[in-house]
C-alpha cells in the first residue's frame, strides 16, 4: 500500500559500481557576502547518493546545511561546482526549467513547515498536484490525508493546526507528487520530542517504504542513526561519518 | 523609549521604497485636498473681492428698469440734499480679447464709496492726482497694476476696446494697484456711457444710508422704475449664485478628501499592521502597551510630518493649475473673475494638515491599539489580526447603515440648504467606503471559481489572498471604490444633465437662424437690432416669420432674473415642457397679457406654483404677474420669466428688439438665407446670425467647458487611488514575500507568481469598480435630485450613462493592474532562497 503512495520516478543514473546515483554532488562551492566580507559556506563539497537511500546530513548550526539543501532543489544557484539530479545536471538547467524540474521530480520538507496559509490542508496538496497538472487530484490527495492521519482536517487553515499537523500536512505534501528525491530541512527541529517522534514514525512507515531516496538535513545524531548513510558538512565540506557513528 | 522607536522605525528603513510610498501616498492625498481647495476658494474669493469691491461702501443701490436711470435721478437726488449718493455706469467691455468690467464713476462723489488705489473702500486715494485725470482727459483709464502687467501696458499707453463690434480708444492714466479691481477698468461716467452706449443714462446709483428714515424719505423722491435695494443681501444672492455654480467642484472636493484620508490611512496603517510581530516581540520583552502605542504615534507623526510638507507643497503647485481652469469656466457666466492668482487660504492649510494628522492618528492609532490589546503570543499570530478585521465586518455594516439613515434624515428635514445636500452626499460615500471591506467578503468566493477558470491555481490564491488579507486589502479597495463611484456619480450627473440640456434646446430654439446684438452680457443695454433693418431682413426671399425678442435682467435683491419678452405663438407655446400647466391652455391668457411663464429654477427658488402671484418692477413700478405655467429650463440657474412681448412693451416702455428668430420657408438653403442676411446687416450694424444648430453647438460647447474642471479633478482622484492600490499591491506582495518563496520552492514559476500578483490586484480592482458602480449611481442621483437642485433649481431627469459605467470599470480594473507590475516585477525578481532568508 505504501508504494502506491510514493513511486519514485525514473530519473536515476548507474555509476561505476552500478548502483543507482540519485544525487550527485561535485565540487560544490557557495558563498555569501555579509557586512561586505565574503562567506563562504560551501567549498567543493562532493558526495553522492543512492537510489532508495535515506542519507542524513548532519552539521552544526550555519554549517551550510539548508544551502546544500536549497542548492540539490534548485532554488538557489551555486558559485561553481555541479549537482545532478539522476541524469539532470540542476546547475546547468535555466531558472525556469529548474523550477520546472524541481516541481515534478523534488519534494521539500521544512523546518518551519512553510504551508500556504491562504490555502486550506487540502488545497496545500493539490497545490502541488495542480502545478503539475496531474489526474485524480482529489483521490491521490485524500489518499495521503488518510496516511499522514489528517483526513477530518482537510478544510481547516494552517493556523488552526498544531505543529505537528502543519508538519503531518508538508510531509503529505512533499510527497503527493510522487517525487524521486525528498528533501527534508531539520523537519523536527521546531518540534517537542514526542511530536518529532510521532514525526519520525510517519516518515519510517510512509516515506523510507517508497523507495525514493531521501536527504534529511538534521542536528540530532538519534535521528541520524535511524538513516542509512551519514554525512557530515564541516568547513564547507561533506564526511561520509557512517562508520564512525556505527 | 528610544530603542523602542528605533526597533520599530529600522524596520521601515530597511523598507525604504515601501516608506517612500507611504510618505508619497500621504503627500498625493494632501496635495488633492489642498488644490482642490485653493481652486474652489481663489474663485471665490476673486469674485467676492472684486463684488465687494465694485460696491464699495455703499449701504444700498438705486436701481432701474432693463433701460437703466435717467441721471436726471441722480441730479434730482443732489437737489434734494442727499450727499452720500454716487452715480455708476457699469458694463463689460473688451480689451485685447479679455472681457473686463467696465466701473464709470464721478470722482467729486466717489471719494467715500471706492478705493482704487490700495483695495478696500471708502476714504482711499481715489481722489489723487490721477484720479482727477480721468475728467480732463477723455477716454482715461485706471488700470488694475495686475491687468496691465498681462496686458504689457503702462502708464500713457493708448487702448482700442470694444464692446458690441463698436470700436473706442482709451488712453491709461495710472495703474492702481486696489484689490477686487484686477478685471475692472475705473473711467469717467461719460466715457463709459459712450464706450457702452448708454448716453444719459446710469446703470446705478450707489448710496450710504445712516438709517431707516433716510431710507424712507430716499424712496419717496425715486421715480416709479427705480427702486432701492440693500446692497449686501443684493451682493450675497449673487455671490451664492456664482458659487452655486462651483457645485460640481465642491462634490469634487468632497471626492478627493475622503479619496486622499483614505490612502493616508491605507498607507499608515499598513505600516503597523506589518509589524504586529516586532510589537509581539517588544510586549514579550516588557514593553507596556502605551509605550508601544505612544513609539508609534510618534513615528507614525514623523512620517505624517514630511507627508504633509510635501503635500502642502504640492498642493499649492497643483492648485495654482487648477485655478485657471476653474476661471476659465466661470469666465464664461461672469466676467469678473481675475482667474490667475491663487489664494491659499489659512484654512486650506489647515485642512489639508488636520486631513494628513488625523487620517495618521486613527490609521496609526486603531491597529496600535488592537495589535497591543492580545497577549504577546497573540499579537504574533497573523490570523488574529484577519479575525479581528473579519469580527468589526459586522460593526462596520452597522455604522454604515446609520450613516445612510442619518443621510436620509439630513436631506429629510434639511429642506432645501445645499450644505445639507452635500453632507448627505459625504455620509453616503463614507457609508459605502465602512461597507468595501463587507462587499469583498461576499464577493471573493464568486470570483475565485471565475478568476480560478481564468488563472487556475495562481487565480484561486489570489483571491482567496485578497479575503485572507482583508485587513490591508479592504481600505485600499474602499479607497478605489471612491475614487471609480466618483467617475460614475460625475458621469451619471453630467451625463442625464448634458442629455436634458440637449432635448431641452431641440424643444426651445424652434427658429431656423437666430439674429442678435452681440455682446448681450447682463446689466442695463439699450442696444436693439435696428428696426428698419429688422424689417429689410424679415422681408427676404426664403422667409416665413419671425419672432421678436427683448431679453433683459430684472435687478432684485434675491438677485438677478432673467425676463424674456417674445411673441409666443400657439405652436411655440407647445414647443416648452411645462411641468405646470398646459401650453394649449396656457396661450391665450398668456397672449392675453393676463400672465407669465417662469422657469423651473425660477418657480423653485421663489417656492413658486401655478396660479401664484409674481411681483415684477415695471417701468410704472411693482405689478403683480400671475404664474400660469411653469416650464423647463435650463438657460440659467437665476431663471427667466418669459412675458408676452406686447405686453412687456406696454409695461416696461422698451420696445427694443436684441434678438430675433427667424422661420424659413420649406426647402429654402439655410446657408443661404445666413449668408444673405449677414450681407445685408453687415454695412448696417454688426449683428450674429447664426443657424439654430451653431446656436446649439455652441451652448454645448459652453456646458462641456464647464465641466472640464470637473474631468481634471476626478483624473486626479483616480491617480490619489492608483497610489493607494499600487501601496496596498506592493505592501501585500512584500508582506507575502515568504508565501510566494514557498510557492516558488514548490514548483510555481515567476510567470505563474506574476500572474497571481497580477491577477490579485485585478480582482481588487473588479471588485472596487462593481461595488462603485451602486454607489456611483446613488452619488449621481444625490448630485441630480439633491445638490443641482438645491443649487439651480434645475430639474434634470437621471439616465444611466452606460459608457460612463464601462469606462469606470475598466478604469477601475486597468488602475489596479497598472498598479500590480511593479510589485510583481518585485517579487518575480527576489530568488526564493532570499526571499526566505528575509523572513
Amino acid at each position: 500500500m505504501l508504494r502506491l503512495l510514493w513511486f519514485g520516478r525514473g530519473i536515476f543514473r548507474m555509476n561505476s559500481s552500478t548502483k543507482k546515483v540519485a544525487i550527485c554532488i561535485k565540487n560544490l562551492s557557495k558563498s555569501y557576502v555579509e557586512g561586505g566580507e565574503p562567506h563562504s559556506i560551501l567549498r567543493k563539497a562532493s558526495a553522492e547518493i543512492y537510489d532508495g537511500e535515506m542519507v542524513a546530513l548532519l552539521g552544526r548550526s550555519g554549517s551550510g546545511k539548508s544551502t546544500l539543501l536549497n542548492l540539490i532543489s534548485g532554488i538557489d544557484v551555486p558559485d561553481d561546482g555541479e549537482v545532478a539530479i539522476g541524469d539532470n545536471v540542476i546547475t546547468d538547467m535555466s531558472e525556469q526549467r529548474r523550477t520546472l524540474f524541481r516541481r515534478e521530480h523534488v519534494g521539500f520538507v521544512y523546518q518551519f513547515f512553510n504551508l500556504i496559509p491562504t490555502l486550506d490542508v487540502m488545497e496545500n496538496l493539490k497545490l502541488v498536484m495542480e502545478l503539475n497538472s496531474e489526474n485524480d487530484i482529489m483521490t491521490r490527495c485524500t489518499e495521503l490525508l488518510n496516511a499522514v492521519g489528517l483526513e477530518d482536517r482537510a478544510n481547516a487553515y494552517p493556523d488552526a493546526l498544531s505543529g505537528g499537523e502543519q508538519q503531518r500536512v508538508a510531509i503529505a505534501r512533499a510527497l503527493v507528487h510522487k517525487p524521486g528525491v525528498l528533501l527534508a530541512d531539520e523537519p523536527t527541529g521546531n518540534l517537542d520530542e514526542t511530536t518529532s517522534d510521532e514525526i519520525w514514525e510517519l516518515i519510517d512507515r510512509l516515506v523510507r517504504p517508497s523507495g525514493g531516496t531521501i536527504l534529511l538535513a538534521t542536528h540530532s545524531l538519534a535521528a541520524a542513526k535511524r538513516c542509512d548513510r551519514v554525512l557530515e558538512l564541516t568547513e564547507g565540506k561533506l564526511h561520509d561519518i557512517t562508520g564512525a557513528l556505527s | 523609549m528610544r530603542h523602542v522607536i528605533k526597533a520599530l522605525a529600522s524596520y521601515l528603513f530597511r523598507r525604504p521604497g515601501q516608506l517612500a510610498l507611504a510618505i508619497i501616498g500621504m503627500a498625493v492625498g494632501i496635495a488633492v485636498i489642498v488644490a482642490v481647495d485653493i481652486a474652489n476658494d481663489s474663485a471665490k474669493r476673486s469674485f467676492d473681492a472684486s463684488l465687494t469691491a465694485i460696491t464699495g461702501e455703499a449701504t444700498h443701490q438705486i436701481i432701474g428698469g432693463p433701460t437703466g436711470l435717467d441721471e436726471q435721478t441722480y441730479i434730482d437726488l443732489r437737489l434734494q440734499g442727499f450727499r452720500s449718493i454716487a452715480p455708476v455706469v457699469e458694463g463689460t467691455i473688451r480689451l485685447e480679447n479679455e472681457r473686463f468690467q467696465v466701473l464709470g464713476i464721478d470722482i467729486f462723489a466717489e471719494s467715500s464709496f471706492r478705493d482704487y488705489e490700495t483695495g478696500g473702500s471708502g476714504g482711499g486715494t481715489s481722489g489723487g492726482t490721477n484720479s482727477f485725470g480721468l475728467l480732463t482727459e477723455t477716454g482715461g483709464v485706471l488700470m488694475n497694476a495686475d491687468a496691465a502687467d498681462r496686458l504689457g501696458l503702462s502708464e500713457g499707453d493708448v487702448i482700442a476696446v470694444s464692446r458690441m463690434a463698436k470700436e473706442s480708444s482709451g488712453k491709461v492714466l495710472a495703474i492702481t494697484q486696489g484689490e477686487g479691481f484686477e478685471r475692472v477698468l475705473v473711467v469717467d461716467i461719460a466715457t463709459a456711457q459712450e464706450w457702452l452706449g448708454l448716453e444719459g443714462i446710469l446703470t446705478r446709483i450707489d448710496v450710504t444710508l445712516e438709517n431707516d428714515d433716510d431710507q424712507s424719505a430716499i424712496h419717496s423722491f425715486l421715480p416709479p422704475n427705480a427702486r432701492l435695494l440693500n446692497a449686501e443681501r443684493r451682493n450675497s444672492s449673487i455671490l451664492e449664485m456664482s458659487t452655486g455654480f462651483n457645485t460640481s467642484l465642491t462634490a469634487m472636493s468632497l471626492f478627493a478628501l475622503l479619496v486622499g484620508v483614505f490612502l493616508i490611512y491605507n498607507c499608515m496603517s499598513f505600516m503597523v499592521l506589518q509589524r504586529r510581530s516586532i510589537i509581539g516581540v517588544l510586549r514579550a520583552l516588557g514593553v507596556t502597551r502605551v509605550q508601544l502605542v505612544a513609539s508609534l504615534l510618534t513615528e507614525g507623526m514623523m512620517v505624517a510630518a514630511v507627508g504633509v510638507l510635501l503635500g502642502l507643497g504640492g498642493g499649492i503647485l497643483l492648485g495654482e493649475q487648477l485655478v485657471a481652469l476653474v476661471s476659465m469656466s466661470m469666465t464664461d457666466h461672469y466676467s469678473l473673475i481675475r482667474g490667475d492668482d491663487a489664494t491659499v487660504e489659512t484654512f486650506t492649510i489647515v485642512k489639508g494638515v488636520t486631513a494628513g494628522v488625523l487620517a495618521t492618528l486613527i490609521a496609526v492609532a486603531v491597529p496600535a491599539t488592537e495589535a497591543v490589546s492580545y497577549p504577546p503570543r497573540l499579537t504574533l499570530v497573523r490570523s488574529v489580526v484577519e479575525e479581528s478585521a473579519r469580527n468589526m465586518l459586522l460593526w462596520l455594516a452597522i455604522a454604515a447603515a446609520l450613516l445612510i439613515l442619518g443621510a436620509g434624515a439630513v436631506l429629510t428635514f434639511s429642506n432645501v440648504s445645499l450644505f445639507a445636500g452635500f453632507f448627505a452626499l459625504f455620509l453616503v460615500i463614507l457609508s459605502a467606503a465602512l461597507l468595501a471591506p463587507l462587499v469583498v467578503k461576499y464577493m471573493t468566493p464568486l470570483l475565485t471559481i471565475i478568476m480560478g477558470r481564468i488563472g487556475g491555481l495562481a487565480g484561486r490564491i489570489a483571491v482567496r489572498g485578497i479575503l485572507k488579507s482583508l485587513s490591508r486589502t479592504g481600505v485600499a479597495i474602499a479607497a478605489l471604490s471612491i475614487a471609480v463611484a466618483e467617475i460614475v456619480g460625475m458621469g451619471v450627473m453630467i451625463g442625464s444633465f448634458r442629455d436634458n440640456v440637449e432635448d431641452w434646446l431641440v424643444s426651445s430654439l424652434q427658429s431656423d437662424v437666430y439674429v442678435s446684438v452681440p455682446g448681450r452680457s447682463g446689466g442695463v443695454s439699450l442696444n436693439g437690432i435696428n428696426p428698419d433693418l429688422i424689417a429689410e431682413l424679415t422681408s427676404q426671399p426664403g422667409i416665413a416669420g419671425h419672432n421678436p425678442v427683448r431679453t433683459v435682467w430684472i435687478e432684485e435683491e434675491s438677485g438677478s432674473t432673467l425676463l424674456r419678452a417674445t411673441d409666443l405663438n400657439f405652436e411655440k407655446m407647445r414647443g416648452f415642457d411645462f411641468l405646470e400647466g398646459n401650453g394649449e391652455e396656457i396661450w391665450e391668457p398668456f397672449t392675453a397679457g393676463e400672465g407669465v411663464i417662469v422657469s423651473d429654477p425660477y418657480a423653485y427658488r421663489q417656492n413658486l406654483s401655478k396660479g401664484d402671484e409674481v411681483t415684477l418692477p415695471t417701468a410704472g413700478g411693482l405689478r403683480d404677474f400671475t404664474v400660469l405655467g411653469i416650464y423647463r429650463d435650463y438657460n440659467t440657474g437665476s431663471g427667466v420669466i418669459s412675458i408676452d412681448r406686447d405686453i412687456y412693451v406696454r409695461h416696461w416702455h422698451d420696445d427694443i428688439i436684441d434678438t430675433m428668430g427667424i422661420y424659413l420657408q420649406d426647402g429654402v438653403d439655410e446657408a443661404e438665407v445666413i449668408e444673405s442676411l449677414q450681407d445685408i446687416a453687415a454695412p448696417k450694424q454688426a449683428l450674429m446670425i447664426g443657424s439654430n444648430q451653431r446656436l446649439k453647438e455652441f451652448s454645448l460647447e459652453i456646458f462641456d467647458r464647464t465641466f472640464i474642471i470637473t474631468n481634471v479633478l476626478y483624473w486626479l482622484a483616480m491617480i490619489v487611488a492608483f497610489v493607494g492600490v499600487l501601496a496596498a499591491a506592493l505592501a501585500l506582495s512584500l508582506e507575502r514575500g515568504k508565501e510566494i518563496a514557498i510557492l516558488r520552492s514548490l514548483g510555481m514559476t515567476t510567470k505563474q507568481i506574476f500572474k497571481l500578483v497580477v491577477i490579485q490586484c485585478g480582482s481588487m480592482g473588479l471588485i472596487a469598480g462593481l461595488f462603485a458602480l451602486p454607489v456611483g449611481m446613488a452619488s449621481g442621483w444625490l448630485l441630480i435630485d439633491v445638490i443641482n437642485r438645491r443649487a439651480f433649481g434645475w430639474q434634470i431627469d437621471m439616465l444611466i450613462p452606460w459608457d460612463s459605467i464601462g469606462i469606470a470599470l475598466v478604469i477601475s480594473i486597468a488602475t489596479a493592474l497598472i498598479a500590480s507590475l511593479y510589485p510583481a516585477w518585485v517579487v518575480t525578481r527576489n530568488t526564493p532562497v532570499a526571499m526566505l532568508r528575509e523572513e
